[in-house]
């Protein structure tokens, strides 16, 4: 690595520290370092991204108790925030295992409701793109939540029940989306 | 002209809503202290326009019959957006801190701390100290429950019977629910 580049590496990751992308600088990175040093960049770029995402989806959930709203509503918003910037865009394998490994370390510094979900978009996209899902991802997640994943991504749907409702995770192919119904009684499931 | 008459001028322009930018650049460029003078003149403004802004959706949504937490959290969201709040140093920081704290208290809100949050937040993460003219201008109750929310990271402001909008900081980053 010349330093040079290590120089504009360094610059680039100080601006992201900021919450600043600096296009500009990984652009340079691109055409004129080696391609390893563009792969740390766009590594170190979904970090961000995925913190920065699951934080503010667990702001939302956060506030949303504290301001009295429906805890299901609330965590099925903040799943759509943390898949929101993802969802329909076509990643390459690598971008998106770091992006699902960065989310899975994310999500679990929070109490959430259930983690899986927050991930199911990755995986989906993973599984479409014929893409390997990282370790850490199982090993974030831990095996009871990675083994819903999986089972999600076998039946095509998941439920979540959040107080006196259920969230429901469904899967068509690569569409996904999130349903949200009154809990079922016992006697009706 | 000399650098006084400069900022003098740039003032007049800043009082018509009409900043004369090329001016600006010369008092940075030219003449040192006047020119973070009018920085600082500039920022005042831009702080008094956000509030008013804010004061006039709030108070336009109460009056056309709107959810009176979606009106707040929008004015609280109007005044955040005014700055840069990380990228300032510590001087500057405090100055917008202060025009902050004097805006918010012109107007009758629900609650006056939250529109210091980034602020605050900012001054804690950038290690940077809020003068004390701002806990003055809020007022020792809503300075109290300022700091509390930086040190429990939410808080809850009622803006009608029953009707809250939270505020939730994670690290560096802080959102309004409502």
């Amino acid at each position: 690595m010349s330093a040079a580049c290590g120089e504009l590496l360094r610059r680039f990751a100080a601006a992201l520290e900021r919450d600043v992308i600096d296009w500009e600088l990984l652009d340079e990175l691109k055409s004129k370092c080696d391609a390893s040093l563009t792969r740390r960049a766009l590594n170190a770029l979904a970090k961000k991204l995925a913190h920065y995402f699951v934080s503010k989806a667990w702001m939302h959930y956060r506030g949303a108790a504290l301001a009295g709203r429906h805890p299901s509503v609330a965590y099925a918003e903040a799943v759509y925030i943390v898949w929101g910037p993802w969802n329909g865009a076509v990643a390459p394998c690598e971008l998106l295992a770091d992006l699902s490994a960065y989310s899975a370390e994310a999500v679990a510094k929070y109490a959430w409701p259930a983690r899986w979900p927050l991930l199911a978009l990755f995986v989906v996209a993973a599984k479409e793109e014929e893409c390997e899902i990282p370790d850490a991802v199982a090993e974030h997640l831990g095996s009871d939540e990675y083994a819903r994943l999986e089972a999600f991504l076998e039946d095509g749907v998941g439920v979540v029940e959040v107080a006196d409702r259920e969230v429901a995770v469904v899967r068509e192919g690569h569409y996904i989306r999130i349903i949200i119904r009154p809990r079922r009684r016992r006697d009706q499931i | 002209m000399t650098c006084r008459e400069l900022l003098q001028q740039f003032v007049t322009t800043l009082e018509r809503d009409e900043p004369d930018w090329v001016l600006l650049r010369k008092l940075m460029r030219k003449c040192g202290a006047f020119g973070v003078e009018a920085l600082k003149a500039m920022a005042k403004k831009a702080v008094q326009i956000a509030a008013s802004k804010a004061w006039a959706v709030y108070r336009g949504a109460l009056i056309a019959e709107r959810d009176p937490a979606i009106a707040y959290g929008q004015a609280v969201h109007f005044v955040w957006h005014v700055g840069d709040w990380y990228g300032l140093p510590c001087s500057v920081l405090a100055e917008m801190a202060v025009y902050v704290a004097e805006a918010a208290v012109k107007y009758s809100w629900p609650a006056r701390w939250p529109f210091l949050i980034p602020a605050a937040v900012a001054a804690e993460v950038n290690g940077c100290e809020l003068p004390d003219s701002v806990a003055e201008a809020l007022g020792a109750d809503e300075y109290a429950r300022l700091e509390a929310f930086l040190e429990l990271g939410e808080a809850v402001a009622e803006v009608a019977p029953g009707v809250k909008v939270a505020f939730v900081r994670d690290g560096r980053y802080v959102s309004v629910v409502v």
